[in-house]
């Protein structure tokens, strides 16, 4: 029950600290995707089943934030929480610098799947821009992710 | 020695009320010149506070303080002192959902102040708006003002949009765009207008 109030807060952070990103840290106005780093991160340190139900509720809570109806952030970290699951059983992911790995990889494809995705929505997003996003967006998450990581354990223990 | 620690603590929280107190002053003007636009302003116009924004880098909206209960319903027009801001998207008791104007889902019928050539205004997430389907011999220069359309569904006539700041011809070599900067500054708006029809 600790445990599970401490994810939840933890999303709550995380969720305000990302609707309210201090400009003078957001590069290309720009900022990272903190709550999808928590969302992988829950895989390494928890059992699926918790770090499932973390997952699908912190794409909610940013869903609930996001202009689009459709509730991508839900699905797409669910997935992503399943994906590195079933990941984390073929390969060793003890190692740190393999997580951090596994979040560029993840936060890589998921802006891909989200960008597309507003392409396919009939948007026009400008291929310098798209890219930027994907590569500036996916860096960044990876540069916080060590802390993510950190504070995911702190709540495990 | 202890008379000196203790001016050094006070120095410290006295530089720590001119920051809070120069914020304060900040605050102060950009309300004073809210207030003036909207009592000079023929809209009727309900002042809001921005309290959060999209976490996501592939969206642009901002969520603000007001809601159903102040009359603010979805579809309205919202601008501030500088131009045109978005419109409402979702509206709730307290508090609504603003998508930008530099939101890709965005699409704004507008014209070129100076020669009334029609155009769709879009967003790209970037700083600037793009402006497409201008006619290949459309009347349109860097510099140019950019207002909204009678158009538009859901922007009132004349709202200021931005300033045209490039022209280039679309790929298809059918049509030109214009790239337009925003009269507002999307990436630091504190306070805005929701226009009340």
């Amino acid at each position: 029950m600790k445990k599970w109030l401490l994810i939840l807060l933890s999303i709550i952070i995380l969720l305000t600290l990302q609707i309210k990103w201090p400009a003078a840290f957001s590069f290309f106005n720009l900022k990272p995707d903190l709550l999808l780093a928590f969302a992988i991160a829950l895989v390494f340190y928890f059992n699926f089943k918790i770090a499932l139900i973390g997952a699908a509720l912190a794409g909610l809570f940013k869903d609930a934030f996001l202009p689009s109806f459709l509730a991508m952030n839900t699905f797409s970290f669910s997935i992503w929480s399943y994906l590195v699951f079933r990941l984390s059983s073929q390969i060793s992911t003890e190692n740190n610098y393999v997580r951090l790995a596994i979040i560029l990889i993840v936060a890589l494809f998921n802006n891909a799947v989200i960008g597309i995705q507003s392409l396919n929505s009939g948007n026009f997003i400008p291929a310098g821009i798209f890219l930027r996003n994907l590569l500036v967006v996916s860096v960044y998450t990876l540069a916080l992710s060590p802390l993510i990581l950190k504070l995911t354990r702190r709540i495990a223990a | 020695m202890m008379q000196f620690g203790r001016l050094i603590n006070e120095v410290e929280s006295l530089r720590q009320r001119l920051f809070d107190l120069r914020e304060v002053d900040q605050e102060n003007m950009r309300l004073k010149g809210l207030l003036s636009f909207k009592q000079k302003s023929p809209l009727r116009l309900i002042a809001a506070r921005v309290i959060a924004r999209s976490p996501d880098s592939w969206s642009s909206s901002i969520i603000i303080d007001k809601g159903r209960y102040n009359g603010i319903k979805r579809g309205m027009a919202v601008i501030n002192t500088q131009g045109l801001i978005g419109r409402v998207i979702e509206s709730a008791e307290n508090n609504s959902k603003i998508m930008l104007i530099n939101d890709p889902s965005q699409g704004i019928s507008s014209i070129v102040q100076r020669s009334h050539k029609e155009g769709l205004v879009n967003g790209c997430l970037g700083p600037n708006l793009i402006m497409r389907y201008l006619a290949d011999d459309a009347q349109i220069e860097a510099g140019d003002i950019i207002i909204t359309s009678e158009l538009s569904q859901v922007y009132p006539k004349g709202l200021l949009v931005g300033r045209v700041i490039n022209i280039g011809k679309e790929f298809s070599g059918l049509s030109r765009y214009a790239l337009i900067k925003p009269a507002a500054d999307l990436s630091a708006i504190e306070e805005v207008l929701v226009i009340i029809p």
